[in-house]
């Protein structure tokens, strides 16, 4: 599995299981998630970069703060994996 | 709050008509020291204290994944947490569901949703049972639950949220243990001499019948017994976990027996190789067989293999049978159960506070030690003060275990040593006990 799709899959599981209460699962899957995402991000337009950072600012604050639901509407609707992917495609 | 259309009343005249308790309890209810309707995204949702209730962006698909954790073809189901009704929405669209119970874990969040949002259509299902917190003791399944409102829930619900997180936590908290197994799977085969060779710790049980035995947990509140322990110190036995033992030694106290049931042997061997242990020859080592030989070897009494009731060691307890004491994830569980099937007609726990009672993780002197003021302190546990301490979900969960294990042994007194950890239902404190 690439890492764009070790990316994706992380924060798929991690939206799932925030959303289901299931914390110690989603936060080791955040993990995941955060670590795919640092490989990522020096490859990446200087554009995608800083909206992407910003995007995770707002994301690692809410889940410092245990706020889970709103740290899944971050991940799942934010728009941080698009242009991710689209660049693991090749975009 | 944000401007709202108002849907108090006509929300509180059906939770008054069908549950007059929740209604009144409702009714009366404050709101939240900060509650704000979030409606920066397509769907409107509310935030608590900090905390969203629910997706702002599809609360009903969220609420649908929520459901799912329910059996398509079940009768019934309970779902914690009055939320925004989304999730009991989702259960009561299925035809085959024939009675819904929704938990309220906290009157002030259910009077803030029922002000924000119209809950008229889902109340009115006659398949719907409302009920506050209290009137119910244990988790009912099968069961879902919205998320924020266990962390929201009142202090009197803490119990009732604790078994809920564990019980959704529990299918992760087996696989963690079977990969931690797994990692040191090899330690069973190059510890099978020293279990072939070493005592049963079923040679202990029954040893103290109708005597008081005390546990030493490795907790902050350990060092507020050491008085205790020096003066009483010959007229009861003493059952230390591992990571006591250098904070025992230091204060001069020498336990009876020492309970180690970890593998990792990069946290454990600190806990015995930073201690003098020639003065533990009459100490009695008990341990799992997953225990690092590094350890084992280097403790100069005797030493007695135990099991935990584990499917991972059937082949090796089928070799060398031996008894087993109760494990449910801390070293805690299999002390106290020792000192149980040692005979124990009163147990007192020192130290066992599952919690961070002045901002610390462990008594002064283990090598676990640690600072805790940078934790969220969004997880707690209440105190013996009826005070919130910091916690980890985990340690939650040893609690609730423990509980559990005492209720199930009612013919031990168990005594608190301290009310400055958690509150451990079923105890009562030194000093005030009957």
């Amino acid at each position: 599995m690439d890492i764009f799709q070790k990316c994706k899959e992380a924060l798929d599981r991690t939206v799932r299981f925030y959303r289901l209460g299931m914390e110690a699962q989603g936060s080791e899957d955040f993990v995941a998630f955060i670590d795919a995402l640092m490989e990522i991000l020096p490859v990446l337009p200087p554009d995608s970069i800083q909206q992407t950072n910003a995007l995770l600012q707002e994301i690692v604050h809410s889940q410092a703060d245990k706020d889970y639901l709103r740290v899944a509407d971050l991940l799942a609707y934010g728009e941080i994996l698009p242009p991710i992917m689209e660049h693991g495609r090749g975009g | 709050m944000g401007k709202t259309v108002e849907y108090l009343s006509g929300n509180l005249a059906i939770l008054t008509d069908r549950w007059p308790n929740v209604g009144r309890r409702v009714a009366e209810a404050g709101l939240p020291p900060k509650v704000a309707v979030d409606d920066s995204g397509p769907q409107a949702t509310l935030v608590i204290n900090g905390l969203h209730l629910s997706s702002g962006y599809d609360r009903g698909q969220e609420a649908l994944l929520q459901a799912a954790l329910i059996p398509a073809e079940s009768e019934e189901a309970w779902v914690y947490g009055f939320g925004l009704g989304d999730l009991p929405r989702a259960l009561l669209g299925r035809a085959v569901l024939k009675r819904l119970t929704v938990v309220v874990l906290n009157s002030e969040v259910a009077r803030a949703s029922c002000h924000c949002f119209d809950h008229c259509d889902w109340l009115q299902d006659p398949r719907v049972n409302l009920v506050l917190y209290e009137q119910e003791r244990d988790v009912r399944f099968p069961f879902a639950a919205v998320p924020p409102c266990l962390q929201l829930a009142e202090e009197k619900a803490a119990r009732l949220r604790d078994l809920v997180f564990l019980a959704l936590a529990t299918p992760f908290i087996r696989s963690k243990q079977a990969e931690r197994f797994e990692l040191h799977r090899n330690r069973l085969n190059e510890n099978e001499t020293l279990v072939a060779s070493d005592g049963d710790v079923a040679t202990l049980f029954g040893q103290f019948p109708g005597r008081t035995l005390a546990v030493a947990g490795a907790g902050p509140t350990l060092s507020s017994h050491y008085e205790y322990l020096r003066e009483h110190r010959g007229s009861f036995c003493l059952v230390a976990v591992d990571a006591a033992l250098r904070p025992l030694a230091a204060a001069g106290i020498s336990p009876d027996v020492v309970v180690s049931i970890e593998g990792n042997e990069e946290g454990l061997l600190p806990f015995f190789s930073a201690v003098d242990l020639d003065s533990f020859e009459e100490s009695a080592l008990v341990y799992f067989p997953i225990v690092p030989g590094s350890v084992l070897t280097i403790w100069p009494g005797r030493r007695l293999t135990a099991y935990p009731d584990q499917p991972q060691y059937a082949e090796l307890s089928a070799r060398y049978p031996k008894g087993r004491l109760f494990s449910s994830g801390s070293v805690i569980h299999p002390a106290v159960d020792l000192a149980v099937k040692m005979g124990a007609a009163k147990v007192l726990l020192l130290g066992a506070d599952f919690s961070f009672p002045g901002e610390k993780s462990h008594v002064e002197g283990c090598q676990a030690l640690d600072s805790v003021s940078g934790l969220s302190s969004r997880d707690w546990v209440l105190s013996g003060r009826g005070e919130r301490v910091k916690t980890l979900p985990n340690l939650r969960g040893y609690l609730r275990d423990l509980e559990t294990y005492i209720a199930a042994n009612p013919h031990v007194a168990f005594v608190n040593g301290s009310r400055d950890g958690a509150k451990i239902e079923g105890t009562e404190y030194l000093g005030t006990e009957r």
